[in-house]
Formats: C-alpha cells, sequence, structure tokens
C-alpha cells in the first residue's frame, strides 16, 4: 500500500466513510515574520486547493509568548493541532505530554521508502526524546562565522582570525576583530566544544561537564574579549559595527542574513579550527570549533482532534517541493536532504558554508534539564569571560548552582 | 459591629488554611497516580513488550498494555493505540480504554504476517453546556441582586430574594468546585470533590449570614456601592492566588509532582548557602529591590510633582503642549525605549559616554559595575516613570482650593511656605495612593531590569521579581518560584501594613 | 475670581526655557525610535544622531497593511474603551462609599484592592488562563476587559477615594438638606467635582489595556482576536527583531494615547475646583 493509499485510509476511517458536511480545520500556530510567513502561508493554499476537504488556519504568534501558550494551551484543549518552534524544549514538553509521539505515524511501510529518510539524520535525532519521535524537522539553525570582505578574508584557524584582527586594529583602533554574545552560552558553545568542554545531563538530572575542558574554552574566549571584541557587545551593536565596516568578524546564525540585506560586502565561512585545545582531532588537525544545532520542528500536539489530517499536512509541509520553496523564498536552511541536490542550491556560497557547518555542529540536548544551565552559565560566562575570573572559581559556583535547583 | 477589627488576617489565614488542604489532596493524589503507574508496569496478564519499530536505523522501543484485545500505551492520556488485527479490512471501532465509550481509529498500516496495526484514541466526549457563560450570567445576576437587594431592601431582600441569591451562590460554587478538578496540573483530583462538598454548605452559610447581617446593618449602602468591584475583582484574583500559592509547596518534575512542604522557603531564606552579600543571595537581591522601588517612586514623585507645579501656572502658554508632549515615554511601547537607552549607556558608542567626554570627564563602562549599572536602569526607569506621576499630581493639585494660596498671598508667604504649608499637606490624598501602589508595581517591575542592565555584572542588579522570572521561565522550576512570589508578596504586605499606619496618622492628622 | 499677573513675561520666560529643555531632554531618546521608523532598513539605530536622515514611509504602510491591522486597531481600541468604562464606573461608586461611609470592613475592603496587586503577575497568568478557560472567554474580548480591570481598579478605587476625601463633606450636607438623594448627591455634585481625578484614572485604564501584549498573546489564539501590542510585539523575534516595523508601529499605537490625554487635559486641569464651588 502506497503512503498516498495510506493517508486516505486514514482520512476514510476518520470521517467514518462519510461525506463530511464541512470542511476541517486545523490550526497552526509559528512565530515566523515577513518572508517565511508568506511562504508557509503558499504552502498552506496549496496544501487546502490539494485536500478541499481541509481549512488550514496559521496563527502568527509572537516569539516571547509562544512557550508558555503552549504550556498554557494544550493541556485545555484549546491548543493548535501543530506547531513549529526549536526543538530545545521536546524533552520538556514531551514529559508534560504535549507532544504527540509519531513513531507509529511516521513508521516505515511496506514498499514505501521510509518517511524519515528524508531528513539529515541529526534533524531527527534532536527531534527524538527517550525512544518517542515527537516532531518533524523543517530547518535547523547553527552559527558560522560572518566575514566583511572589504577588510579580511575567511580563516582556516583562529590563529589566522586572530592575526587578522590584530592587524586591523593596528591600523585603526575602532575597528574590532570578533563580535558575539561572549556571555550566552549558545554562543560560546564553539569554543566549549572545541575544548572538550560538552555540557550533558543525565536522564535523573545530574550535569556532566568536563570542567577542565570548559574552563580551558573560558580562558581563550577571555583572551580574545581581552584583545579583539569590542566591550559591552550584544546583538544591536555587533550589527550596527558590521554595516560601519568597524567590525571583521561576527558569528551569528542563518538569521543574521536578513539583517545584511544592504550589506555591500559580507561573506559566510564555517567557523575556524580552534588553534591550541589540546584536544586531537582524527583528521589529525587542530579541532574545529562546534557550535550547536538547532532544529526548528514540526510538532503535533497531543490533543489534536485531527490527528490523520494533521500529519497529512506535516508531510507535506517537509516533502521536497516544499522544502525546496521554503529554502529558496525564505532562506531557510532546510532539513529535507535532497533538496540540497538542487545545482543552483548546492551552487549558493552560504548554503555550502552552512552545511559544511552542519557536520561539525554538536546537536543541542532537548533534555528538559538543559534549562536548568542557561541561567548559570551566562554568570559563569560573564565572570570568567569578560571579568577575567578563574574558571575554577566560576565553574565550581554553577555545578553548585545546577545542582541545587535538581 | 464587631468590636474588633477585621484586617487582613482573616483572609490570609483562610488562604492558608485552604492552600494547605489542596495541597495534602493534592500529595495524595499524586501519589496514588505513582502508584498507578507502578501497578500497570508490574501487572501480569496480557502485557508484551511490542518489537521495537525499526525506522531507517532508529529505534523507539516502547513497551505496551494489552487490554481486552487491544494494546494499550501507558500513556494513555494521548498516545493512540496498536491493535493487531487479523481482519480483512482494519476494525474501525474499538473500547481501548473500557470505559464502555467506542474510541475513534486514526491510522492503520499493515503489520507483519497481515493484519493491520490501528491507531486509535479515545473520543473526544461531546461538548459540554457553554459553563463559562452560564456562569458569567449566574455571576452578573449575583451582582445586580446584590445590588438591588442593597437599594431596595423591601421588594429584593424578602425570603424570594434571599433565596434567588443563596440559589446564585451556590451554582456558582458548585460549579467552581467542579472544574477546580483539573486545576492543578498532572494529578486527577478526585478528593477534592468531597473537600468542595463540605465546603460549599459552609460558605454558603458564612454568606447567607453575613447577608442577613448586613441586611440589617445601616451600612448596607456601603456595601452596594462596593459590591459590584469586589465581586468582579475576586473571581479573576483570588483563584489564580490561590494556585500560586498552593505551588509553592511542589516541586515539579515533567508530569510528576513531589510535595515538599516549605524546602523552598527555607533554602530561599537561608541565602540558597551564599554569603549575604553576594548576588545570589535573597537579603543582597531584596536590598537592592528596596533601593530600587525607594529611589524610583522618590524621584517619579518629585519630577512629576515638579513639572505639574511649574505647569500650574495659570498665565502660562502652551501648557497643553507641553504637558501632551510630557506623556511621551508613557504612551510609547517601552520594550523599544529601554532597548535605546541601553545603547545611550554603552561604553565605547553610547550617547552618553560621548557627552561625557566631551565635557572632558572619563568614560563609565556603564554595565561593569554594580552601582552604574543599576544607575543606568534607575535612571531608563525615571523617565518611562515619570509622566505618570505627572499626570496624577496634575490631577490631585485640582483638589486644591485657590482661595488658599491667595489667603497665604494676602499673608505674604512666600513659595516655598506655600508649598510646605498648603501644597504638601492637601495633595496628600490625592497622592499617596499613587505613591503606594506605584511602589508596588515598581517592586514587581521585571522588563525594564530585563531589557537594560540584564542582571549585569554577574546578576548584581537583579530585584527578586527578576530572579522569580528566571527561576520560572527560564529554568522552569514553578515551584521554587511560586515560593519566590508569595515571599514578595508578604514582603509587600509588610510594607502596607506599614503605609496604613501612616496613613492613618495622616488621616488623623489632616482629618 | 481673577488671578493677579505679576510681570508675568520675564518670569515666564524662564519657565518656558525650563520647560522647552526639559521637554526636548524627554523627547531626546523618542526620536532614534522616529528615526529607525523612518529608515527603510529592519536594523537597530546605534549612530549617535537622532535626527532622521530618510524619509521613507515604507515601515509605516507595512504595518498598516499587514493582515487584520484595521481589526487589531479595533480589537485594541473595544478592550482599552470597555476596560476604561468598567474599570472608572465600578471604581467611582466604590471608591465612593469608601470615602463617604464608615462602616465594618472598610479599611479590609481597601487593603484588600491593594493585596490584590502584591502577587505577582507572572505566576498568575497560567491560573488566570485556567479562570478564562472556565468562564470560557478564551479568545473574547470580554476575557482581557476582565483580566485588565483587575489591574486597573484598585489604583482607580484608591486614587478616586483619595480625591473624594478631598471634597468638603458641607457641599453634600447643604445638598441633602435640600432633599436631594445620596444617589443623586453622588452624580451631580461628586462626580462632576472629581473630574480631574477620573480623568487620570481613565487615562491610567486605557493605557493598562492598550500596551500589554503578554496576557493578551497568551489568551487569544486568532489573528483577527489579537490585539495591536501583539501584532507589534510579533516583528520581535528569537535573534533578530524588525527594528524599522517595531519603532513605526509603537509610533502608530502611541498617537491614540496622546489623542486621548489631549482630549481628557481639560477636565484633568480645567473645569470646577472644589474651592470656587464652595467660594
Amino acid at each position: 500500500m502506497r503512503a498516498s493509499t495510506l493517508i486516505s485510509l486514514a482520512l476514510l476511517l476518520a470521517c467514518g466513510g462519510e461525506a463530511p458536511p464541512q470542511p476541517i480545520q486545523l490550526n497552526l500556530w509559528h512565530a515566523y515574520r515577513g518572508e517565511e510567513t508568506a511562504t508557509l502561508e503558499a504552502l498552506v493554499a496549496e496544501f487546502e486547493a490539494q485536500h478541499p476537504t481541509l481549512r488550514v488556519n496559521a496563527v502568527s504568534v509572537p516569539f516571547d509568548a509562544f512557550p508558555n501558550k503552549i504550556t498554557a494551551a494544550i493541556p485545555r484543549g484549546n491548543g493548535p493541532d501543530l506547531f513549529i518552534f526549536g526543538h530545545d524544549r521536546v524533552g520538556g514538553w514531551a514529559e508534560k505530554r504535549l507532544l504527540e509521539p509519531l513513531n507509529l505515524w511516521s513508521a516505515p511501510i511496506a514498499g514505501a521508502p521510509d518517511l524519515l529518510e528524508r531528513f539529515f539524520k541529526p534533524t531527527v535525532e534532536a527531534l527524538a526524546y527517550e525512544g518517542g519521535l515527537y516532531g518533524l524537522p523543517l530547518n535547523f539553525k547553527t552559527l558560522a562565522l560572518f566575514y566583511d570582505k572589504a577588510l579580511v578574508s575567511a580563516p582556516e584557524t583562529t590563529d589566522a582570525l586572530i592575526a587578522a584582527a590584530r592587524a586591523l586594529r593596528q591600523r585603526d583602533p575602532r575597528v574590532w576583530g570578533l563580535g558575539y554574545e561572549v556571555d550566552s552560552l549558545y554562543f560560546h558553545a564553539p569554543w566549549l566544544h572545541a575544548f572538550g568542554g560538552a555540557a550533558h545531563f543525565s536522564p535523573d538530572g545530574a550535569l556532566r561537564m568536563d570542567l577542565k575542558g570548559a574552563g580551558a574554552s573560558m580562558r581563550f574566549a577571555h583572551a580574545l574579549r581581552a584583545e579583539i571584541i569590542p566591550p559591552e557587545a550584544d546583538s544591536q551593536l555587533i550589527t550596527g559595527l558590521f554595516y560601519k565596516h568597524q567590525l571583521a568578524f561576527v558569528i551569528s546564525g542563518p538569521w543574521f542574513i536578513a539583517e545584511l540585506k544592504d550589506h555591500p560586502s559580507w561573506g559566510v565561512a564555517p567557523l575556524p579550527l580552534v588553534n591550541g585545545s589540546g584536544q586531537t582531532h582524527p583528521s589529525g588537525q587542530d579541532q574545529p570549533a562546534g557550535p550547536y544545532l538547532g532544529v526548528e520542528g514540526l510538532f503535533m500536539s497531543s490533543r489534536s482532534a485531527h490527528k490523520p489530517e494533521a500529519f497529512a499536512l506535516m508531510r507535506f509541509l517537509t516533502d521536497e517541493a516544499s522544502a525546496k520553496r521554503r529554502l529558496k523564498a525564505a532562506g531557510q536552511l532546510v532539513a529535507n536532504r535532497a533538496t540540497y541536490a538542487d545545482p543552483e542550491v548546492a551552487a549558493d556560497p552560504v548554503n555550502q558554508a552552512f552545511q559544511r557547518q552542519v557536520e561539525q555542529a554538536v546537536p543541542l540536548s532537548n533534555s528538559p534539564h538543559m534549562q536548568r544551565l542557561w541561567t548559570p552559565m551566562q554568570r559563569a560566562l560573564s565572570l570568567s569571560v569578560v571579568e577575567g575570573v578563574d574558571p575554577t572559581e566560576s565553574l565550581a559556583e554553577l555545578v553548585k548552582r545546577v545542582e541545587e535547583s535538581r | 459591629m464587631s468590636p474588633r477589627k477585621p484586617g487582613l488576617l482573616a483572609p490570609l489565614f483562610a488562604l492558608l488554611l485552604a492552600a494547605g488542604a489542596g495541597a495534602l489532596v493534592y500529595a495524595q493524589e499524586a501519589r496514588s497516580e505513582a502508584e498507578r503507574l507502578a501497578l500497570l508496569q508490574a501487572a501480569e496478564g496480557p502485557q508484551r513488550l511490542i518489537t521495537p519499530i525499526k525506522q531507517g536505523g532508529w529505534s523507539f522501543p516502547r513497551r505496551f498494555e494489552a487490554k481486552g484485545g487491544a494494546i494499550l500505551s501507558p500513556q494513555d492520556t494521548h498516545v493512540a493505540a496498536l491493535i493487531f488485527s487479523t481482519e480483512a479490512t482494519p476494525p474501525r471501532l474499538f473500547d481501548l480504554d473500557g470505559d464502555g465509550a467506542p474510541d475513534q481509529a486514526l491510522a492503520a498500516r499493515p503489520a507483519e504476517g497481515g493484519g493491520f496495526l490501528v491507531g486509535a484514541a479515545p473520543l473526544t466526549p461531546p461538548p459540554s453546556l457553554p459553563w463559562g457563560l452560564l456562569c458569567v450570567a449566574l455571576l452578573f445576576s449575583l451582582g445586580m441582586w446584590a445590588w438591588l437587594a442593597f437599594a431596595y431592601p423591601g421588594r429584593w431582600a424578602g425570603p424570594l430574594g434571599a433565596g434567588f441569591g443563596a440559589l446564585n451562590l451556590g451554582l456558582i460554587f458548585s460549579f467552581a468546585a467542579s472544574r477546580a478538578l483539573d486545576v492543578l496540573p498532572g494529578a486527577r483530583l478526585s478528593g477534592a470533590l468531597p473537600l468542595a462538598a463540605a465546603l460549599i454548605p459552609l460558605v454558603l452559610y458564612g454568606a447567607l449570614g453575613a447577608y442577613t447581617r448586613s441586611l440589617r446593618s445601616p451600612h448596607r449602602a456601603a456595601f452596594a456601592y462596593i459590591a459590584p468591584a469586589m465581586i468582579g475583582m475576586s473571581v479573576l484574583i483570588l483563584v489564580p492566588f490561590a494556585f500560586g500559592f498552593g505551588l509553592a509547596f511542589f516541586r515539579f518534575n515533567g508530569q510528576t509532582s513531589e510535595f515538599v512542604g516549605l524546602s523552598h522557603f527555607a533554602h530561599i531564606l537561608a541565602s540558597s548557602g551564599y554569603a549575604i552579600t553576594h548576588p545570589l543571595s535573597f537579603y543582597y537581591t531584596l536590598f537592592v529591590t528596596v533601593m530600587w522601588t525607594a529611589l524610583n517612586v522618590a524621584l517619579h514623585v518629585s519630577i512629576g510633582l515638579g513639572i505639574a507645579l511649574i505647569l500650574r501656572e495659570p498665565t502660562l502658554r502652551f501648557k497643553g503642549v507641553y504637558r501632551v508632549l510630557l506623556i511621551v515615554p508613557w504612551a510609547v511601547p517601552n520594550y523599544i525605549t529601554a532597548l535605546i537607552w541601553r545603547g545611550m549607556f554603552n561604553a565605547e558608542y553610547g550617547l552618553i559616554n560621548h557627552g561625557l567626554s566631551a565635557l572632558g570627564l572619563e568614560k563609565i563602562q556603564w554595565f561593569s559595575a554594580p552601582l552604574t549599572a543599576f544607575a543606568a536602569n534607575l535612571i531608563t526607569n525615571t523617565w518611562l516613570g515619570f509622566p505618570f506621576m505627572m499626570v496624577v499630581a496634575l490631577g490631585a493639585l485640582q483638589s486644591i482650593p485657590r482661595d488658599l494660596y491667595e489667603a497665604a498671598d494676602v499673608d505674604g508667604a512666600d513659595g516655598w511656605q506655600k508649598f510646605k504649608l498648603i501644597t504638601l499637606p492637601l495633595l496628600r490624598p490625592a497622592l499617596l495612593p499613587a505613591i503606594i501602589l506605584g511602589s508596588v508595581w515598581t517592586f514587581n517591575m521585571f522588563n525594564i531590569i530585563y531589557l537594560v542592565s540584564q542582571g549585569r555584572p554577574n546578576n548584581s542588579t537583579d530585584i527578586l521579581i527578576v530572579e522569580a522570572y528566571r527561576v520560572a521561565f527560564e529554568q522552569e522550576r514553578y515551584g521554587y518560584a511560586a515560593a519566590y512570589s508569595v515571599l514578595i508578596f508578604l514582603l509587600l504586605l509588610l510594607y502596607s501594613r506599614i503605609t496604613e499606619r501612616v496613613s492613618k496618622a495622616a488621616e488623623e492628622a489632616y482629618g | 475670581m481673577k488671578i493677579p499677573t505679576r510681570g508675568p513675561l520675564p518670569r515666564h520666560l524662564g519657565r518656558h526655557l525650563f520647560l522647552i529643555s526639559f521637554t526636548a531632554l524627554t523627547l531626546f531618546p523618542v526620536m532614534w525610535v522616529i528615526k529607525m521608523a523612518l529608515r527603510p532598513s529592519q536594523t537597530f539605530v546605534t549612530s549617535l544622531n537622532p535626527l532622521p536622515d530618510t524619509f521613507s514611509l515604507q515601515n509605516f504602510k507595512d504595518v498598516i497593511n499587514a493582515p487584520y491591522f484595521w481589526t487589531q486597531l479595533g480589537n485594541s481600541a473595544l478592550i482599552s474603551g470597555v476596560t476604561t468604562i468598567v474599570g472608572v464606573f465600578l471604581a467611582c461608586t466604590a471608591a465612593y462609599a469608601f470615602s463617604r461611609f464608615r462602616f465594618p470592613g472598610r479599611r479590609a475592603g481597601l487593603a484588600a484592592f491593594l493585596v490584590t496587586q502584591m502577587f505577582p503577575g507572572v505566576m498568575m497568568m497560567i491560573p488566570l488562563y485556567q479562570v478564562l478557560d472556565w468562564l470560557g472567554l478564551l479568545d473574547h474580548w470580554l476575557g482581557l476587559v476582565l483580566v485588565y480591570s483587575t489591574t486597573s481598579i484598585p489604583f482607580c478605587v484608591w486614587m478616586l477615594k483619595g480625591y473624594f476625601d478631598t471634597i468638603p463633606h458641607e457641599l453634600e450636607e447643604s445638598a441633602l438638606m435640600d432633599g436631594a438623594s445620596q444617589i443623586v448627591i453622588f452624580w451631580r455634585i461628586i462626580l462632576p467635582l472629581s473630574r480631574p481625578a477620573i480623568a487620570v484614572t481613565a487615562l491610567f485604564s486605557f493605557m493598562t489595556a492598550w500596551n500589554e501584549f503578554i496576557l493578551a498573546a497568551t489568551f487569544m489564539s486568532d489573528e483577527r482576536a489579537f490585539t495591536l501590542p501583539v501584532r507589534l510585539q510579533h516583528y520581535v523575534g528569537n535573534y533578530t527583531t524588525e527594528w524599522g516595523h517595531f519603532a513605526a508601529g509603537a509610533l502608530l499605537v502611541s498617537v491614540p494615547v496622546m489623542g486621548l490625554f489631549f482630549a481628557l487635559q481639560k477636565h484633568l486641569v480645567g473645569g470646577l475646583t472644589a474651592g470656587s464651588v464652595k467660594g
């Protein structure tokens, strides 16, 4: 039986074999803006044209209110059928039973290609939690190195990056070398993983972290901060400086591309290899930087009243044709593998850079315990990277705080 | 009537009692839920481990319980079940949960060795009566009835009217009790039903008693004026308040919860093991909060009042233009203006440091020291907050009769004397409410600090509510955050007791 | 009564100079909002110069042409308007009783209004959602009116009570002697005299509802039911914000507030004062 027959069978079952008197409405919540919303709405309209019995109501919810709204609405049966959000809360939501496990829905069918084969493997893994698959990946996000072609070229190693930045600063002290939010774990992660300091949680919530590696990464970042990173740099300032050609390199993600619409000379490359990390890489080279891999997933509410129909929309939005449109029109780094075989897509230098970067990215853990790490880590980074406090001290406090919050 | 002052202690005690009772019931429910799950896992009989479904290299093993020919997932709240059927067509109706009602088939796929695996879920129950709207209508009619009963006691406070009121009240409470079953996440509060059943007559008795007493009371007109506002407020405040209060005694872990008594409070009050001067200590944060509140309110009031006094001059032209322009900081959404202020405080590129160096002063790294970061927050919030106080002061100044100033002029009083002896004392009754409420709001104002200093450096400019917010929404420890909130509440209650003394003294002094 | 004018020009010149410089200082940060709104770009302005360098109305057009803009504006106006009317009306009656009657539970009642403001709203959100769900008022403008009223009523009651306290009792006593009823006194004497305080509470109630977005975004799940601040917050993403749109929207949102204040201010400062009636 082919996939489409199965879906129609499911629809038939759900409708009890009778012609439905009125179309079924699916609610889809997302936090998209601009082009992303337009593309999603165009795809939804196409889906509706293919399924005359279905209506999709795509609601754009402000990002700030999104997680609370999900936690409040779904258990009380007021939630959406489907929603789009980052994968980092999957564990917590799965434990609260807010998400429908898709194991049954996405199970391979004899004679049909495996649905999950269409995605990059790590993007699917990011959405699995304790044996359940809780969403289908739409896009991925990871950090890469943006640079101003008018000032520098893409460096292979951090030593080269520092040397280029130094040279620039000697010529003009108003020009800074590197911009990123130094006290955010998300932006520090590339160094953290290069130095072997990755943080994990055991299922019962104990923090597993190589403190020596983490400390070394913080010392490394402190040296960068002291020499080439502008003080008190937040994202608005970084964008402003980059536009004024007063900033050579920026560590940022695909969302930064939209910010650079009017910038004449930007380029993007994978993050440089990290010198002096003391870690050996299988290739014998220096250790690559390891940014987090974030996955934007399409999730089904456990309380949806129209699960088969919702799943049909999930399949539709993640298939190759939709993915291609999302990539081309909305600039999303889609998780559908086949999209990148398109010669036009493959030739694009931005796609190339991010695709190479993904190979080195470390999937961000979706354990509900991860939420306990961000705030304490921000303080530790602020102490050691900004102020230069001995990392052993700040990390000891971090471990204590994380342990306390169990 | 009663010689004793009712005060705040009685409702607080009742609340504590209710929270305690709720906590006990909830703890018991959580335990029985855990027992149920354990039983399910240990149960003998038709239970087996389904072979893991292989999906392109990933395996998702799952345990299923077979029940009445169906296979039911232990996560019975939401998961579809797998049903193995050897018939030629997949079955369409089942009873998976054994409740006698049919469940709905959702999807099917051919199983290995013939037959189908079918996903199913309990059918959603038919929509019940629009209880919510009914409740609103009841509340409204109760309010109307109370109003009428007090205003026209002859017609509406007779036995018929009283019966109507009691019926209203009873319906509301039984409705609330039946819906209270799903207030607390995770647990099914079957135990709350008898509790509610016991509470309803008690509440009814108390309400009727209060009602009959108030009818005989000469104060019924006063109650009639207050009742509408009070009733509306209590519905929307009491339930969330009791809920928040109750949360503080629990620790949540996904779907399960654990009664931890006062341990959250103990941990917070023990300064979380830090020295008292450590930025993460409760007492340090409390100190910052108090300073934050006091300085903000002082600046809001003095600037607002000062501008209002300047704008008071009757012959001054363009007053309307000044007034409208000066409320701009209040009118523009503060999300954007707070971030602009933050940009102005930037050490390298901020306007303020450029101004300082233009004046020959040294640049300040605003967000690198607690004191300057606090000052940056304070300046931003002063800018945001003074227009409100200005508007309040403009209104309050109208309560002062002009002829008093004329008389003072005749007596040859100077400007300062007029301000001290006429303006300030007479302004007090109209300005004090704004000051008290303003300090409560400032105490609980989290977004400015969250946007401007973000607690930099190293959480040393966080106030209590920011800490509670971080714990609740960044770390998702709702129980701990609720304990923080309860402490904030108690501190503010203490504050209001003190100001009540002050305002009472003021009232006595000025009539 | 005529206010004596003693050499108004030089003294008022000083006042004007002070007020002009203070107003300029106050409006200074808002200049950047205007600059951002008038630029065709979506990046945050970090330049020192707050004067607009481009005059593009594209951002305003984008905000206004966004789907459901007018519906959402209507929602905001409806919700804020009803909140204002409900808040001010209920608060007036309650404040009158608190000010004019002495009854058991008066202090406790007054304190109860204050106490409702003390528990941090952050922790109230999910239970409030639950209450609105029970009441069937999620996705309904009435639900937001109820919620906003709980914030505005306590302030309104306290503010009005404080103002009523300053109105001399003699006025009512003489009216009573003329045979007026309590209700007539309340409507004909107290309320007109309290216009300044009512204007303040009206403005406050309106602002409470007008600029709030977190609760509105949580309780409303249909773009046709959103309020304008929800739409505005929508320009703020996880990593980036469309600053041009946000700034334009922020200015659009603040215009009605200024308009309302302009309309209210003649009540706020003009008209009858207690003294002139008495005299």
